[in-house]
């Protein structure tokens, strides 16, 4: 295979790290890099990629050390191999018709403020059919957490957004999610706004499979154990799925390949 | 090397001078003293034709084995990079040299159990009967009974068609496959609470047929829209690249079940053999 790069220096080391997919076609686009050649019989395949890449979305966690931290932490989860996870295609959330209606409506309107997060399209869809991400009432008993894990008292137990809630993600081979299953267990609902709150976290948690900070002071954010509870999703938030979001990676990125992107930036 | 696709070299010296005499096979010098452990006659002397630099003897009684001759499909070293990717499953930079291709060798047989939509059947076997017209020596069909099958697409919840998936709780294919590397039987198992509506259920069912075609894995260099590719897409589709892909793998014009170490050597004889002698390499596929 013969590789032709850009003699652009920084976009070749940006393709060193995540190594670019190609659109084999006959039509070559001028607007593309072309990375491979194929002879066919009758036609030639060119396998083109972009070579745009724009990572001035990193200088928010470049510029600030604590948020950088937090990012690492939260995505990453405290280790080198640990990797990224991200949706690769747009959120199409169907609620299940037995949830009370202020909690639908109080849920939708809550994430229908995440506009403008580009590479993240969240929306509601009224038949499961079109869906992709499907949250529902169980009355099997679930929760997010083993067995054997120990709580301070029964009321923390009780509190947690881990007890009676669990979410699962269909993943592809490229740590890219592209469906889920969010399930309430129907006692919680004895509380409306603790099941709320509890959905909001967990559907928050499962936009990145992110780890909760339960050490964060943030009370605003979904992603801390204490998060009290808002109308609207913080800026913090918002800007932690901002970063997130910029980039649909390629190919699968762990905490090692992102220091390098970092570093990569900050020349 | 499997004696069920015996394949044997024919040294044509010419297309025009083999057509002509159809029953006179000439083969190098050298090749004849290695295969037959006779000394040479007078009579052969006789009939010694020379090419370029070799002598080539005439096989006397030449009889051709049963079965058919495909030429050898040259390709080039980009599509054959990608080839061996998937077809000897490469899961790394260090291949295996000893894992086969896997391929169907009769018909596949489809039955879909009954708790398969309407809709869903529809779209897989679309799906389906486009990869069965363009792929030549490929026959995929639908079938109405179980006991006609060869292959069962059915849920989670539903009869255990396959024992070996009865605790698989991921969505998968599973085949069986002889010692020639043929694959003889297959089935995809759905777990319906993560694919939960008719279009997650679809796509995973093609994805996994698709694979299930000759066992491949799928790879990072291509684009989410293929089907070789290891990442999703709501576009998936066969690229012009997967077809090409898929119809070789199907080919004649290259030996069926070999390991990928045979499948080089013999590329690189085929190929020396086209460039430096300009001999027409056949392959033959006899049962």
């Amino acid at each position: 295979m013969v590789l032709l790069h850009k003699s652009g220096w920084g976009q070749n080391q940006y393709h060193d790290i995540i190594e670019p997919r190609l659109v084999f076609s006959t039509h070559k686009k001028a607007s593309l890099e072309i990375g491979g050649i194929v002879v066919l019989e009758k036609d030639t395949l060119y396998g083109q990629f972009n070579n745009n890449v724009d990572l001035s979305y990193l200088d928010l966690l470049i510029e600030n050390e604590e948020f950088y931290k937090y990012y690492r932490k939260i995505v990453f989860q405290y280790s080198q191999r640990q990797y990224l996870f991200q949706w690769s295609v747009p959120i199409k959330v169907y609620i299940d018709e037995e949830f009370p209606k202020s909690i639908v409506e109080k849920f939708k309107a809550f994430y229908s403020q995440i506009k403008g997060v580009k590479n993240l399209n969240i929306s509601f869809v009224n038949k499961i059919k079109d869906a992709n991400y499907h949250i529902k009432l169980t009355e099997n008993r679930i929760n997010a957490y083993g067995e054997d894990y120990e709580f301070y008292s029964d009321t923390e137990r009780e509190n947690s957004i881990y007890t009676g809630s669990i979410y699962s993600l269909i993943i592809d081979k490229n740590y890219k999610f592209y469906g889920g299953t969010l399930q309430l267990n129907v006692e919680r609902l004895k509380d409306k706004n603790r099941a709320l709150n509890q959905l909001k976290q967990m559907f928050f948690m499962s936009l990145g499979n992110f780890m909760p900070d339960f050490s964060s002071k943030n009370q605003n954010s979904l992603n801390a154990k204490n998060y009290l509870p808002q109308d609207s999703i913080s800026e913090s938030d918002l800007k932690l799925l901002r970063v997130h979001y910029s980039l649909i990676y390629e190919q699968p990125v762990n905490q090692q390949a992102f220091i390098r992107l970092i570093n990569l930036r900050k020349r | 090397m499997k004696q069920q696709f015996l394949y044997i070299f024919i040294l044509i010296i010419s297309a025009s001078f083999c057509q002509a005499q159809d029953t006179l096979r000439y083969i190098p010098l050298n090749s004849y003293k290695k295969k037959f452990d006779v000394p040479l006659t007078k009579e052969d002397s006789l009939n010694f034709r020379f090419r370029d630099n070799d002598t080539l003897v005439l096989v006397k009684n030449y009889k051709r084995s049963k079965g058919v001759s495909v030429p050898y499909e040259p390709k080039d070293s980009t599509f054959l990079k990608y080839y061996k990717k998937v077809a000897f499953r490469q899961k790394n930079k260090f291949p295996d040299s000893t894992e086969t291709m896997k391929y169907w060798k009769d018909g596949i047989k489809l039955y879909f159990s009954e708790s398969v939509s309407g809709k869903t059947k529809r779209e897989v076997m679309k799906f389906v009967k486009n990869i069965d017209e363009q792929v030549d020596s490929l026959r995929i069909d639908r079938v109405r009974n179980i006991e006609d099958s060869n292959f069962v697409i059915y849920y989670s919840g539903d009869y255990e068609y396959l024992l070996e998936m009865r605790n698989k709780k991921n969505s998968e294919y599973y085949i069986y496959w002889n010692r020639n590397s043929q694959i003889y039987r297959g089935a995809i198992k759905i777990n319906i609470k993560e694919f939960f509506n008719e279009h997650l259920k679809t796509e995973r069912i093609k994805e996994m047929f698709f694979l299930s075609l000759g066992h491949f894995v799928q790879i990072n260099d291509f684009a989410c829209e293929s089907y070789f590719a290891n990442c999703y897409s709501e576009s998936k589709h066969l690229t012009p690249l997967d077809i090409e892909l898929l119809k070789y793998h199907y080919s004649y014009g290259i030996c069926k079940g070999t390991t990928r170490e045979i499948f080089e050597e013999q590329h690189r004889w085929a190929k020396k053999a086209l460039k430096e002698k300009h001999h027409k390499v056949m392959f033959l596929h006899s049962d």
